[in-house]
């Protein structure tokens, strides 16, 4: 199984969205609709653990708040400045949710 | 057309011989066909040997789907006649084609998950007893065992991939893992086969699916110490497979990595730490292999890919079993083997060859490094420094390696750009790396860097253009660990830093000042508690402003130098100023350079006298000050765009950081930035000792101000031409934010002038910047008696602007209100804010329409855009909460909370996105807090309407709804489960999974 974090990002909100919708019109069953979320859990942790290859650093002025609770951990930062060679951007918050890439098990 | 055979035929023909009109007309078809219940009966007839393959492969893949997306259309009488039509086929099949027979084995595979435990209960071992030669007497023996193992293959795969119910996925995993002996016993005696001689062609494909199923099975995980007779046997498949000439094509050394990469790393493997110790010295040997390839390299090429899998075979054990392997190494029995598997990655580490061209090999380790150290640290004291002193020699020779591979190319233009890119994400890894050698070997890192970096300079004096590259991954070393040195370092970094004054500059490529400049700016914190490097380091800096290619890392030096060592840098701040000026005027600057230089130039000024402060202002900004005057007189064009964005960036930019009065910490600081407002004031986090010191600088102006004031005439004239473009307004607003949280009080005689500037430009074109800058002024002078009438009337045409320009578009089909949802969003948080903190403005002066404002948040409640939804419901809390003191809200909630509490209910049923259910019900609490007998009264009313929100809600549900929404006037999460509850009645998603597992809002 996947971990389901990344349903909370614009484009898993954005399906979401639509699968209510098309519920809600009747084109789609909720059985399907639970389908379309765990293939979309797994597609998008399988994209994200192989096919991005960038990297880049950021530094932040203040780590707010951190924690680890079930096996996650939780940044908040401020001030944080993304660099690679120039500055590429400037973020008042940032908040980091980190899961183990190797646990097999979904959160 | 009918879903015959004869037309199937024809469609598939078609689809696989035809243009891509036609097939794509096929396909659509050919998709209807498989959905349809016809397909269970038309396969058996295309699977006819008479057929010709694509008519076969689409017959085995069409059943293959039917199992596994219709098994629901087959009644369970029928479900012992489907099992001995698939063995039937697979039978008949069994001399190929074997792209068929490997659907129909996977369409098996899928009867299986749907039969197990119930309808077949032993499937595994039936299948195992029924595929054996002597029942199949016309099928050659090696056939059955390849036919069974492909089956066997398969199985634990769509296992995998198939979308059970759980309960059932569970009891199907039981019954697989119940099975796990016999199959290994099978895979076991293949796999024992004479390796040296294999009789022929099939008996070596055999020897292959025997592994890919043995990966297949691990992987749902086996007990590690049934499989150790399995272990040598898969390891003497790897050894026979390099040795022998009619092994090589087959792939049977990768499926036998694989299997045991599984093996070794499954989960559940740490239950069993000796056996994973003897694991481990069966792996070992293996490291022949890359021996002999390696060997091979050099001779006739050997097999990178075969030397990969290998070390990721031993790296994933490593990585997996690393606590395992610390403690290991503390006993002398496995030392040796633990300390030989250290040396093997630390080879893989340092795999010949450049990086990203001529090998991807070395960046496998990387991993590995990072989770030993890691689990080094995490040791109690004791463990820890034995782990220390055995593996500091190993992470010293690793730090040597990194040296070695983070060289850049002598020639980059011979890398395309994704070796270049991969070169860069590379040498950032590295540079962790290096961090990670730094927690274990401490000082000891900086002495062995400081060796080299002397080494590479004294190499470099007698041949530059030979040795850069080892001078240049020495800076970038230095540069990966300035994060983790302690700030009392005294020993080595001065060392280092002076150093870089003796490197020769001109002699040198550009890319080892790239790098010297980046390590600068890394040390920066470190430089603020030793600065008399400075002087070491200025003329470098100084150096990189007059070049285009060092510009970029020189102004990001100077950056961080100038934010953390800002009172330090006084003795160079002529200096730093001129060459800036030189910079700018002499045109090699891009914009970003140019703005982030005024960075430095502001801080640097800040601690000169003023006198001379507006000497450099004079000679530095005024021609660019000047040249605005000129640009804003133009006709719009992009030069002229560009022109005025890049000026109106250097002198924002210059406004947040010349700040002569900075203050102290006792004090407190406006916050500014994005989403905040200078009413919040945080603790300033750091002082510097001159400014603290500076008792005079209070009754000083600030030199913001003169700028400011010189300015203001030119922005009037900028908006005059530019108010309809988006950039320049927000470039505009953003530099009088910034020069707002500069001066503060210091403002106050220019207030009239910037208020104007800001209502020209709103009327002009109501943009979302204005509103937050206006937000600014308000918050902080709205409570300040000489500013209030000024305020009284900027909140006033603001409202009155914002209203014309959103319910003008209300009735503009396709968009309408939702292109001004940004506006609405800026809007709706700088009302809500303003009810938070002064709700006497609202009321105090005449003209702001209240009702109307009520009424455009409750429209607002509708829009699809989330972040103005949420805005708008910030706004009615606050309004609904202060209803209560001011009698003017008062009214305007009991003329319209009818109107509202429709609109709440509509969005719950089903109009608005679930993620904003949480909001709405922070208005329903309110609401109930401060005018229960209204919301009750007006909630009645509105579920009495028939198929009122939604026509999925009963009557009696609704009721229960209203009930617990006004039971509820405290708990707010209690509150938001009722309305989620009711939402998902609403949308007809109530008790469903869907609705169980999607995120409770969103």
């Amino acid at each position: 199984m996947s971990y389901q974090l990344y349903r909370n990002t614009t484009l898993g909100n954005t399906l979401q969205e639509s699968l209510d919708e098309l519920i809600q019109y009747g084109q789609i069953t909720p059985q399907l609709a639970i389908k379309v979320l765990l293939q979309f859990d797994k597609s998008i942790n399988m994209a994200l653990a192989t096919r991005v290859k960038s990297r880049l650093t950021f530094k932040a002025g203040k780590l707010n708040t951190y924690r680890f609770c079930d096996n996650v951990w939780t940044f908040m930062l401020n001030d944080v400045e993304f660099r690679e060679a120039q500055e590429m951007a400037k973020v008042d918050k940032v908040k980091i949710v980190a899961c183990d890439g190797k646990s097999e098990f979904a959160v | 057309m009918e879903f015959t055979a004869e037309n199937l035929e024809h469609a598939v023909l078609q689809f696989y011989h035809s243009d891509s009109a036609v097939r794509g007309h096929a396909h659509q078809w050919l998709t209807a066909a498989q959905a349809s219940p016809e397909a269970w009966c038309f396969v058996w007839e295309l699977l006819h040997p008479s057929k010709s393959a694509e008519v076969q492969f689409f017959a085995a893949t069409t059943l293959h789907t039917k199992l596994v997306k219709s098994w629901h259309q087959v009644p369970p009488e029928q479900y012992a006649s489907l099992k001995k039509q698939l063995l039937e086929a697979i039978a008949s099949y069994s001399i190929g084609p074997k792209i068929v027979l490997n659907r129909l084995c996977i369409a098996l595979s899928a009867y299986v998950l749907h039969t197990l435990p119930v309808h077949w209960p032993n499937a595994v071992l039936e299948l195992l007893a029924t595929l054996q030669p002597s029942n199949l007497p016309n099928i050659p023996p090696e056939r059955t065992a390849w036919i069974l193992l492909e089956i066997l293959t398969v199985l634990p795969e769509e296992f995998q991939s198939s979308h059970l119910a759980h309960a059932q996925k569970g009891l199907v995993r039981n019954e697989l893992q119940k099975n796990v002996p016999q199959v290994i016993s099978v895979l076991q005696n293949i796999l024992a086969t004479d390796t040296s001689a294999p009789n022929n062609e099939t008996a070596v494909e055999v020897m292959c699916q025997a592994s890919c199923c043995a990966a297949s099975w691990l992987q749902l995980g086996v007990p590690l110490p049934e499989c150790e007779k399995l272990a040598d046997h898969l390891v003497a498949s790897v050894f026979a497979s390099t040795s022998s000439p009619q092994f090589h094509q087959t792939g049977l050394a990768e499926s036998s990595l694989d299997a045991l990469t599984n093996m070794a790393t499954h989960p559940e493997t740490h239950r069993y730490p000796s056996t994973c110790l003897r694991l481990l010295g069966k792996l070992l040997p293996l490291q022949q292999i890359i021996q002999a390839q390696q060997q091979r390299d050099c001779t006739e090429g050997g097999n990178e890919e075969l030397v990969s899998s290998i070390y990721s075979l031993f790296i994933s054990f490593a990585e997996t079993h690393s606590r395992l392997l610390l403690d290991s190494l503390l006993s002398d029995d496995e030392k040796t083997n633990v300390m030989q598997l250290i040396q093997l990655i630390l080879q893989c580490s340092n795999s010949p060859g450049e990086y990203a061209l001529e090998e991807n090999t070395s960046q496998l380790a990387l991993g590995f490094w990072y989770i030993l150290q890691d689990d080094i640290i995490a040791s109690e004291p004791e463990q820890f420094h034995l782990c220390v002193a055995l593996l500091s020699p190993v992470y010293r020779s690793l730090a040597e390696v990194m040296l070695r591979k983070s060289m850049l190319p002598f020639v980059e233009s011979a890398w395309t750009s994704e070796e270049k890119e991969l070169l860069r994400c590379y040498r950032q890894d590295i540079a962790d790396t290096m961090m990670y050698c730094y927690s274990i070997l401490r000082d000891n890192l900086l002495e062995l860097l400081h060796g080299k970096l002397e080494e590479a300079l004294e190499n470099c004096s007698s041949d530059p253009r030979m040795w850069w590259r080892s001078l240049e991954s020495c800076l970038h070393a230095f540069q990966a660990v300035a994060e983790c040195v302690d700030i009392d370092e005294s020993r080595h970094l001065p060392r280092f830093l002076e150093a870089l004054h003796r490197l020769p500059y001109h002699q040198l490529d550009t890319r080892v000042v790239i790098t010297a400049l980046e390590a600068v700016g890394a040390y920066a914190e470190w430089i603020n508690a030793h600065p008399f490097v400075l002087s070491h380091i200025i003329p470098l800096l100084v150096t990189g402003l007059g070049s285009g290619d060092l510009a970029p890392s020189a102004t990001m030096a100077l950056k961080d130098l100038t934010r953390d060592c800002q009172t330090s840098m006084a003795p160079f701040a002529h200096h730093i100023l001129q060459a800036s000026q030189a910079a700018l005027r002499g045109g090699k600057l891009k914009l970003g350079e140019c703005v982030r230089l005024m960075y430095t130039v502001g801080r640097v000024l800040a601690v000169l006298p003023v006198d001379s402060i507006m000497h450099y202002l004079n000679q530095l900004l005024m021609p660019y000050v000047e040249e605005l005057q000129y640009l804003v007189t133009l006709e719009p064009s992009a030069a002229a765009k560009a022109g005025i964005l890049l000026r109106m960036k250097m002198l924002s930019m210059l406004f947040a950081t010349l700040d002569i009065k900075p203050r102290t910490e006792n004090e407190t600081e406006p916050d500014v930035s994005e989403g905040s407002d200078v009413g919040t004031c945080t603790t300033v986090q750091q002082k510097t000792p001159q400014q603290s010191a500076a008792p005079g600088n209070n009754e000083q102006v600030q030199p913001v101000f003169f700028v400011l004031q010189r300015i203001l005439p030119v922005m009037h004239a900028a908006l005059d031409k530019w108010y309809a473009d988006t950039h320049v307004v927000q470039a505009l607003c953003s530099a009088l934010k910034h020069a707002l949280a500069t001066l503060l009080d210091d403002c106050k005689p220019l207030v009239p002038e910037i208020l104007m500037l800001i209502l020209k430009s709103f009327q002009l074109q109501p943009h979302p910047a204005a509103l937050d800058l206006a937000r600014q002024f308000l918050v902080m002078y709205s409570r300040d008696k000489s500013q209030l009438p000024l305020m009284e009337s900027l909140l006033r045409e603001l409202c009155s602007v914002t209203l014309m320009a959103c319910i003008g578009s209300s009735d503009i089909p396709g968009g309408g209100v939702s292109d001004h949802a940004d506006l609405l969003e800026a809007f709706f948080n700088l009302l809500a804010q303003i009810l938070k903190k002064n709700p006497q403005l609202f009321v105090s002066g005449e003209g702001v329409d209240l009702a109307a404002l009520f009424q455009c948040g409750t429209m607002t409640l509708s829009l699809p855009e989330v972040p103005a939804v949420k805005a708008a419901t910030s706004f009615l809390v606050n309004f609904v909460s202060q209803s209560r003191e001011l009698p003017q809200l008062l009214t305007v909630v009991q003329a319209y909370g009818e109107e509202l509490v429709q609109r709440l209910l509509q969005c719950i049923g089903g109009e608005s996105p679930r993620s904003v259910l949480e909001h709405l019900s922070d208005i329903l609490l309110a609401m109930n807090k401060k005018h229960c007998d209204n919301l009750s009264r007006w909630l009645h009313q509105a579920i009495h309407q028939d198929g009122f929100p939604s026509p999925r809600a009963s009557q009696e549900q609704k009721e229960q709804f209203v009930k617990m929404v006004l039971k509820e006037r405290a708990n707010k999460r209690k509150l938001q489960e009722t309305v989620r509850e009711f939402s998902l009645i609403c949308r007809g998603l109530v008790g469903t999974d869907y609705a169980a597992q999607s995120s409770p809002f969103f």
